[in-house]
């Protein structure tokens, strides 16, 4: 759509956007703060333990040194035979000496050890410290990355719902407003009898689509709760020649169908209702996207039974196949806007591995038109009565 | 007898509003695509567009036909409902707008005053 959401200012969902923008940042801000609050206050802790032992290491001493000067019997320079933490220094002591006088110039001094010793402490704490703020941050980058990219989905989800809430109601209101102008128009008594058998028809495909809407969405709802799907003998071949006949019936149809069948291989083993919409969306799909040819071919491959559907259409560039089976992915069909809710190949590629099958898409690039593989287990031939 | 050019891409749809306008006394050309509005030989008293259209929309369509000096009445037709579709649409050139699905009698009504006010307005 070239008027994207949020062109009116205001409007849609952009307050709960901003909320959730502003509470994320207020969340990354607070954890951040956290992060710093709680590394500052470990580094205030440890600086204060490290200046308490310095600090114990001097009372020691000076105990030491009260306790000589009041026995009146002055240790010879050396080590303090009392204390193995400390040596009697005669002299002035260095800057980074710990320790208490005795009597001028006598001094009682940590041994170098025991300081060493006390740095080494101080300095593996400090390490310590360090490897924490390291593993705290990166919990913290961790936590803020994961809330991001949670926020960022929910965000997208919440895009993708209100795009596809959009596209449903309008894919619902189009074929209404048809079937409500004809009805109107038989009511109003305006309606020329020699077309009123015509338009009736045409209404009545358009009830048609309604219900494949509605068969869609609850199939959408059966695949999200994993509910079971049916594995009985399914007549393939006849459901793909209804399919294109159904289709060739519309009057001015875009697309011409060619539909071969190998010998063998005409039926496959799982839900009926299941296999119909898969076919159903993978032919509506080649309508929409398809160029004027879409040959079907079936063949059998091992115990499957595939189902190549091949179109000379817009196609897609080669490594966005995969994002064909997203929900709510549509193709943008270049400038211009596509009829379709997105469910279509997702639920089909759903329904196919349900089933035991799969689904894949291919296509040379764009403008190189489309191939859709599906696969499915096959059923004995003479299963089908 | 005054013509109205109906691009909606929905068939049945088109059927049945080109067939009350021209029991109405209309005269209406019907086309598929903004692309095929544009090349139609005009001019038209009044033009009905559908936003959603393949390829161009009808909002581009209406954007154009106003860049190239179309002064007729443009009459958006769209099953989008919400303000900001119909912001755009008016923007873009439109004079009125009605949401899908709509009643016939409210079309033709909405139809009858753009072609009126389009009366008085000429000079």
């Amino acid at each position: 759509m070239p008027m994207g959401r949020g062109a009116l200012p205001g409007a849609g969902g952009s307050t709960t956007s901003r909320l959730g923008r502003g509470l994320f940042v207020a969340a990354v801000v607070l954890l951040i703060a956290l992060g710093v609050w709680w590394i500052v206050l470990l580094d205030r802790a440890l600086n204060t333990e490290h200046q308490l032992l310095r600090q114990s290491l001097v009372d020691a001493a000076a105990v030491h040194a009260a306790r000589l000067r009041a026995s009146r019997t002055l240790p010879p320079p050396g080590p303090f035979a009392d204390d193995a933490r400390f040596v009697v220094h005669h002299g002035a002591p260095a800057p980074d000496d710990v320790g208490a006088p005795i009597e001028p110039p006598l001094r009682l001094l940590a041994t170098r050890a025991t300081t060493a010793d006390l740095e080494a402490h101080y300095a593996r704490k400090r390490l310590m410290l360090a490897g924490e703020g390291v593993l705290l941050c990166s919990l913290l980058l961790a936590v803020v990355a994961m809330l991001y990219r949670l926020f960022r989905a929910e965000r997208r989800f919440h895009e993708e719902m209100e795009g596809f809430l959009s596209r449903v109601t309008h894919e619902m209101k189009t074929p209404l407003a048809g079937i409500k102008a004809v009805l109107q128009t038989i009511e109003s008594g305006r309606m020329p009898p020699e077309r009123l058998v015509e338009l009736a028809g045409r209404a009545l495909r358009s009830v048609e689509r309604e219900e494949a809407l509605v068969q869609n969405l609850l199939l959408a709802q059966r695949l999200r709760s994993g509910a079971a799907l049916a594995a009985e003998a399914v007549d393939l071949a006849g459901l793909l020649r209804a399919q294109v006949e159904t289709r060739a019936d519309i009057p001015a149809a875009p697309v011409r169908f060619e539909l071969t069948i190998a010998q063998g291989c005409r039926s496959a083993c799982g839900d009926l209702a299941a296999i119909r919409s898969i076919l159903d969306n993978l032919l509506d799909n080649a309508t929409k996207y398809g160029g004027g040819t879409v040959t079907i071919a079936a063949r059998c491959e091992g115990d499957r039974v595939v189902v190549e559907i091949a179109d000379d259409g817009i196609g897609f560039a080669p490594g966005r196949a995969e994002s064909l089976f997203l929900p709510f992915v549509r193709e943008a069909g270049g400038a211009g806007t596509r009829r379709g809710t997105g469910l279509g190949l997702w639920i089909a590629r759903g329904l196919a591995r349900g089933m035991g099958g799969d689904l894949h898409a291919e296509s040379a690039g764009e403008g190189q038109g489309a191939t859709f593989r599906l696969a499915l287990p096959l059923a004995p031939e003479g299963a089908i009565a | 007898m005054r013509r109205i050019l109906l691009c909606e891409d929905d068939d049945l749809i088109a059927t049945m509003v080109a067939l009350v306008l021209e029991q109405e006394g209309y005269a209406v050309d019907v086309v598929g695509s903004g692309e095929a509005a544009l090349a139609s030989a005009g001019p038209y008293a009044l033009y009905l567009l559908d936003i959603n259209l393949p390829g161009q929309t009808g909002i581009e369509t209406a954007r154009a036909l106003r860049a190239r000096g179309t002064l007729a009445p443009i009459l958006m037709l769209t099953s989008q409902s919400d303000v900001g579709h119909k912001v755009s649409a008016l923007d873009a050139g439109a004079d009125d707008y009605l949401a899908k699905p709509f009643e016939l009698p409210e079309l033709l009504a909405r139809c009858r005053a753009l072609l009126r006010r389009d009366e008085r307005s000429a000079p």
